[in-house]
């Protein structure tokens, strides 16, 4: 199909949002039993499922960091995810790319110094991947990390932009993220809206256009916020109610 | 704002503007903010705050009771998973030998090291120590209360809450023989089950005596299973039931709704294997919340 505009003169993106609206997020913590930590972050028709396991005793003896614990990151797409039907494997490339950038982004937003010697693995799953999923599986963690009680300094949120057609629009789907445009992909910490770590894909891009994009994406980072803390919060408050329902 | 009741904080939330409180858990200075990194509860005591999470890994103290697993068998050390930050270490010199006798640990223990506990063996331990730098924890089972968890049959539960989370559901087999009169609590496994057989055959030939005590220790295993009846296994099964819908709903887990939902269970008559159906779970919850009233 050949789309000859991504954005319509009255504004409307193809799937009919405007440019700098995001999708429709849905979240769930906790629904794995065992693991430490789960979330699911549902955004549009993408669809992440990240669980945390640890603090605990590494597995691997030769990876143990004196100081602090070490995080091991798994990430696996599922067959069905994609409109194709393909495989990857554990060693793609596009596999180990999205490890490095999760445990980079990480990294100094958790306080690894309290567990030395300790692991925490993080496993991402993803069920149906429709633009964003880099996103996605940061926020995922982001709220499994928070779901297993470990202590971070603030909340990573993250949202993708694109410049297409001259226009920046955020929070892109898997059409407009396969047309060519330069994609942009930021976390952010919440509160104190410093970037952690940006990625861009096809980049040839103007540098007030760069600007606009990414003023544009942490925009869109921070009311993901909102939502994700919202989750967080309602999510405590029902684990602190059913626990001192019984007390008496 | 921080003396409101049961704040509720989520990560990078500042706690206060005031610079005289103290830092506990789950709380970072950020740009000389005290901010929360968890999401929990705030808890205030005098000038120390602190978060409380609802969900995380199991954070020792001395003196708890904790149920694990061995891990690994090492040189003169047990590694035992407690479900905490970092496998706890029970070393050979923490444990009650089965003779027993309170002596050096000779080599030859060493090599028996598995005759004592096993890798997968479940037991029952105190946290001796903690090393809050390295992160280690050590345990000891230096009393009769503690030690492997074995499988035993008799008429009544055994049921041991660790503070890490761990449960263990049994019958014990040996405490109805408690002889109330022996004041020296830790001795009467001693006592009533093993030192009269040990004396007397100590007097005769005591090699053979010894022998006799390292075989018998050995062969609990095999008794396993022996005995059990249909009615015990149900009681099991009820019990751990109760505990796992407390535990489904996040509830506190204690002894008193244990027993409110293992009776509750009886009387809306429901079969233990039912009890885990959310519907009944609800209802087994919702008659607690009334009896409240």
């Amino acid at each position: 199909m050949e789309i000859s505009e991504y954005v319509n003169p009255e504004g409307l993106r193809i799937d009919g949002r405007r440019r700098k609206e995001l999708r429709k997020i849905e979240i769930e913590m906790g629904k794995l039993e065992q693991v430490d930590g789960s979330a699911l972050f549902v955004e549009g028709f993408t669809r992440v499922m990240a669980s945390v396991c640890g603090p605990k005793e590494v597995e691997n003896r030769s990876k143990a960091v004196e100081d602090k614990a070490f995080i091991s990151v798994e990430f696996l797409s599922a067959t069905f995810s994609t409109r194709k039907r393909t495989k990857m494997s554990k060693k793609d490339r596009r596999v180990l790319e999205i490890c490095s950038i999760i445990r980079k982004t990480f990294e100094p937003v958790l306080q690894l110094e309290l567990f030395p010697e300790s692991e925490i693995s993080i496993f991402i799953q993803v069920l149906q991947a429709d633009g964003g999923v880099e996103s996605a599986c940061i926020n995922a963690v982001t709220l499994a990390l928070i779901d297993a009680g470990i202590p971070m300094i603030d909340f990573v949120c993250s949202c993708t932009g694109t410049y297409l057609d001259s226009f920046c629009i955020l929070d892109t789907n898997f059409i407009e993220e396969t047309a060519g445009g330069s994609i942009l992909i930021a976390a952010i910490l919440a509160k104190s809206k410093k970037v952690v770590s940006t990625q861009m894909k096809i980049s040839r891009l103007k540098m007030e256009n760069f600007t606009e994009l990414l003023e544009l994406v942490v925009d869109g980072c921070s009311r993901i916020y909102d939502l994700m803390e919202d989750a967080t919060r309602k999510r405590t408050k029902e684990q602190l109610n059913s626990q001192t329902a019984l007390i008496k | 704002m921080i003396n409101e009741p049961q704040r509720i904080v989520t990560p990078g939330e500042i706690l206060t503007q005031e610079s005289d409180f103290l830092r506990g858990h789950g709380v970072s200075l950020q740009n000389n903010q005290l901010t929360a990194t968890i999401s929990g509860v705030v808890e205030k005591v005098n000038k120390l705050v602190s978060v409380e999470p609802l969900k995380s890994r199991y954070n020792p103290h001395v003196g708890d009771i904790v149920i694990g697993r061995i891990n690994e068998v090492m040189r003169k050390k047990w590694k035992v998973e407690v479900n905490s930050t970092q496998n706890a270490i029970l070393s050979l010199s923490a444990i009650i030998l089965p003779d027993g006798i309170q002596r050096r640990r000779t080599s030859t223990d060493e090599m028996n090291m598995r005759n004592f506990y096993k890798e997968d063996d479940l037991i029952c331990a105190e946290v001796q120590k903690i090393q809050w730098q390295e992160n280690k924890i050590f345990l000891h089972t230096r009393s009769l209360k503690y030690g492997k968890l074995k499988i035993r049959s008799i008429d009544y539960l055994l049921l041991i809450l660790g503070v890490n989370g761990y449960c263990w559901i049994s019958s014990p087999e040996t405490v109805p023989k408690i002889d109330k009169k022996n004041t020296d609590k830790n001795n009467w496994w001693v006592s009533t089950h093993q030192k009269t057989d040990f004396e007397k055959d100590l007097s005769t030939d005591p090699k053979s005596a010894k022998l006799r005590i390292r075989k018998r220790f050995i062969d609990d295993e095999s008794q396993r299973y022996k005995s059990f009846t249909q009615e015990m296994r149900e009681k099991i099964a009820r019990t751990r039931n109760s505990i796992f819908v407390l535990s489904t709903l996040n509830m506190t887990i204690d002894p008193i709704a244990i027993m409110k939902i293992y009776s509750k269970s009886l009387s809306l008559q429901l079969e233990s294997k039912d009890m885990l159906e959310p519907n009944n779970m609800m209802n087994l919850i919702d008659a607690k919340e009334e009896e409240k009233i």
